[in-house]
């Protein structure tokens, strides 16, 4: 085999792999992660963990030496928090635009760039700027597909249309409280419920629960 | 024996114009040089040649023959720059070059015997790289400087002078070849002597006693023997491109199409060195006089026109000139681009110039404070953050698993925060009322979780925060001259 087939076999080879965001029932859903070359949308209403999922997405790709870039519609990241979850933040970029149109030409520049993980996390209900047209996110699911970048769009409502391999929708269930009765009560933690609803060549309807915890939770 | 090869680009200055303005290589145009009355033209295209337009003719005179002649002055910066061009060229062919000033530089080729078949595809290879940056160049390659020229002057070029046969070389040339002084080249005639060889045959010390130091060297020279040695030129500092325009720019589009062009010519030869462009200094030449002088520094080393021209128009929207721009010179910081070595077994590695160049992009696109790395910060307040350039380390050698996620509950941050009206009766939290969605009866509420910053100062920074459970999600509130909301549990 010439240095050149090899590049080649391992290039394909780390396409093929898949990246996990170590949320085992969420990775299980997925068939093991985040696959590369494909956009996964994350649909969600108000707290129902789509941030907690993104953070857990960007801080296992970069603990793992892979550079991410998190596209931060609404300005929402606590890098605090980011970091307490294991990230590794000198492999993050962080992108703050103001503008939907924005963000998905942000997307779309640095996923050229050789990114192995970019989410574009649109923020809250409604959402910042004019909606795009959907030939926009056809065009993102082929430079994922062209550079082999795994891309991972969190919105409040669906709205990739047919360029998105997954869409799981997430659904909060109740957040998670110690304390009872006129004892002081103490946020704990969250429990989310995600659903596949869409998936290119394989069973839809399947579905998982996940469970976060506070910093405070976690800590003590 | 040292061997000296000559690059001279014929009827400079109308060479280096056209290297800036290319589509005038097919009109009938001409250099001239002086103002008024004494506009004279010191060098014209074929198609005005052809017209009779020649050196040394007023401008009046020409265009009394070609009404429609198109006529510009010379411009020192386009020289400059073409000249700079032509010492970058040689400087690719050998460390050791000179510059003779007016698009004349002779080169140090010996060693190089390696690298080249023949000193004859050494020439060739010298005018094709001096094509490629858009000078038409004359090659010639003696052992003196003196033979060199001359050979390069010739029309049949590239003409090669053997080893030793300068004298043999120059013998059958005419005198004029050497340059003599006007008064020398006129008492030359008188003693009828026409060729250089002619010269080269009289006894040298009576040349001396009638001609003196000047008519020693010519003998000299006619011999074929230049003492004068190749003095080595430094390093420029900078590289430089620019222009002196026919008339005022006042819009923004037509300058960025004649500075794209000029960009251009510099990313070239920055890249002949192997170089790339950290710092972008723009001088523009107002009128009616004074300057615009400023800098643009790049996240990274790069050598992509279009970015630079986006930062150029992004910094002239900003701050305008003020007047209209008669001339514009850039001149590059040069540096090293960045290197990512592959990796074969690791995650992939970032080209370090296609992430610079399109770092520079987003921050030309979204503002300086909105791309970057996050940074963590030292403080009790939670919203705190802080961003910083985006410089990351290299992917590790092997793939390695990634760390298992804690599973944090993500705050989602307000910023800024969200102005709320609080409802509570003795003991709890009733309700939370907003102009936006945050609405609705509290269901769960806990606090309050005391953070202060600044205590030393005479205003510090005081929160209570709490823990709120309304019936479409969970929020970090916190009182403080009012009351906000500042994350949403997500």
């Amino acid at each position: 085999m010439s240095a050149t087939e090899l590049i080649r076999a391992l290039d394909k080879q780390r396409r093929d792999e898949l990246l996990p965001t170590t949320l085992e029932p969420l990775d299980a859903l997925l068939g093991g992660g985040l696959p590369r070359g494909k956009i996964v949308e994350l649909a969600g209403r108000r707290s129902a963990g789509r941030f907690s999922i993104v953070l857990a997405a960007l801080a296992a790709a970069t603990s793992a030496g892979e550079a991410a870039v998190l596209v931060d519609l609404g300005d929402h990241l606590d890098p605090q928090i980011l970091e307490a979850n294991g990230a590794d933040l000198s492999r993050l970029l962080w992108i703050r635009p103001q503008k939907m149109k924005d963000a998905v030409h942000a997307v779309e520049m640095i996923a050229a760039t050789g990114f192995q993980l970019v989410v574009l996390d649109a923020g809250l209900h409604p959402i910042r700027g004019k909606r795009v047209a959907e030939a926009s996110w056809v065009r993102l699911a082929r430079t994922a597909e062209a550079q082999g970048t795994a891309m991972l769009i969190s919105t409040p409502y669906p709205m990739t249309g047919t360029a998105s391999e997954i869409v799981l929708d997430a659904q909060r269930v109740r957040p998670k409280w110690t304390g009872s009765g006129k004892s002081p009560r103490v946020l704990a933690g969250m429990t989310v419920d995600i659903a596949v609803t869409k998936y290119r060549h394989e069973r839809e309807g399947r579905s998982a629960r996940l469970e976060f915890i506070t910093l405070e939770a976690a800590t003590r | 024996m040292t061997r000296l090869a000559c690059l001279i680009v014929p009827m400079f200055p109308l060479a280096a114009r056209l290297r800036s303005e290319p589509e005038l290589l097919s009109e009938a145009l001409a250099i001239v040089e002086g103002n008024g009355n004494n506009a004279h033209v010191v060098a014209a295209t074929r198609r005005a040649r052809k017209k009779g337009i020649h050196a040394g003719l007023s401008l009046a005179q020409s265009r009394s023959i070609m009404p429609k002649l198109i006529a510009r002055g010379r411009d020192a910066e386009c020289e400059r720059t073409a000249q700079e061009a032509l010492l970058e060229v040689a400087e690719t062919f050998s460390p050791r070059i000179e510059d003779a000033s007016d698009g004349v530089i002779f080169v140090d080729i010996s060693g190089t015997e390696r690298h080249f078949p023949s000193e004859r595809d050494l020439a060739a290879a010298a005018i094709r790289a001096c094509d490629g940056i858009g000078l038409p160049a004359r090659c010639g390659i003696a052992s003196s400087k003196l033979a060199a020229r001359i050979a390069a002057e010739l029309p049949q070029s590239p003409t090669i002078v053997n080893r030793g046969g300068e004298a043999e070389f120059l013998a059958p040339l005419p005198l004029v070849r050497l340059s003599p002084q006007l008064d020398t080249a006129a008492t030359l005639q008188r003693w009828g002597l026409t060729s250089i060889g002619e010269l080269a045959q009289l006894p040298e010390s009576e040349v001396a006693t009638r001609l003196g130091e000047l008519g020693r060297e010519l003998h000299y020279a006619a011999r074929g023997i230049d003492p004068r040695p190749l003095i080595p030129r430094a390093l420029p500092p900078d590289f430089r491109e620019g222009m002196d325009l026919e008339w005022p720019l006042v819009a923004l589009d037509p300058f960025l199409f004649i500075a794209n062009a000029a960009l251009d010519r510099l990313t070239k030869r920055l890249e002949i060195q192997g170089f790339a462009c950290r710092r972008l200094e723009m001088t523009l030449t107002l009128e009616p006089d004074g300057y615009d002088a400023r800098a643009i520094d790049l996240p990274a080393p790069t050598r992509d026109v279009k970015t630079m021209l986006t930062l150029i128009r992004l910094d002239l929207e900003k701050k305008a000139p003020g007047a209209p721009v008669m001339g514009f010179a850039f001149v590059a910081i040069p540096d090293r681009p960045r290197r990512a070595q592959l990796s074969l077994f690791g995650p992939s590695a970032l080209s370090p110039e296609k992430l610079a160049t399109t770092i520079a992009r987003l921050i030309s696109m979204l503002g300086e404070d909105r791309v970057g790395m996050p940074r963590t910060v030292d403080g009790h307040l939670p919203d705190r953050y802080a961003i910083g350039a985006y410089n990351p380390p290299p992917p590790p050698d092997l793939s390695r698993p990634p760390k298992k996620s804690r599973g944090l509950v993500a705050a989602r941050v307000f910023r800024p925060p969200l102005p709320i009206e609080v409802v509570r009766n003795d003991e709890a939290f009733v309700a939370i009322k907003s102009d936006g969605d945050i609405n609705g009866d509290v269901r769960v509420s806990s606090g309050p979780w005391e953070a202060e910053e600044g205590w030393w100062k005479e205003a510090p920074n005081f929160r209570e925060y709490w823990d709120v459970e309304l019936e479409k999600g969970t929020y970090r509130i916190y009182q403080n001259d009012g009351w906000f909301a500042d994350a949403r549990y997500d």
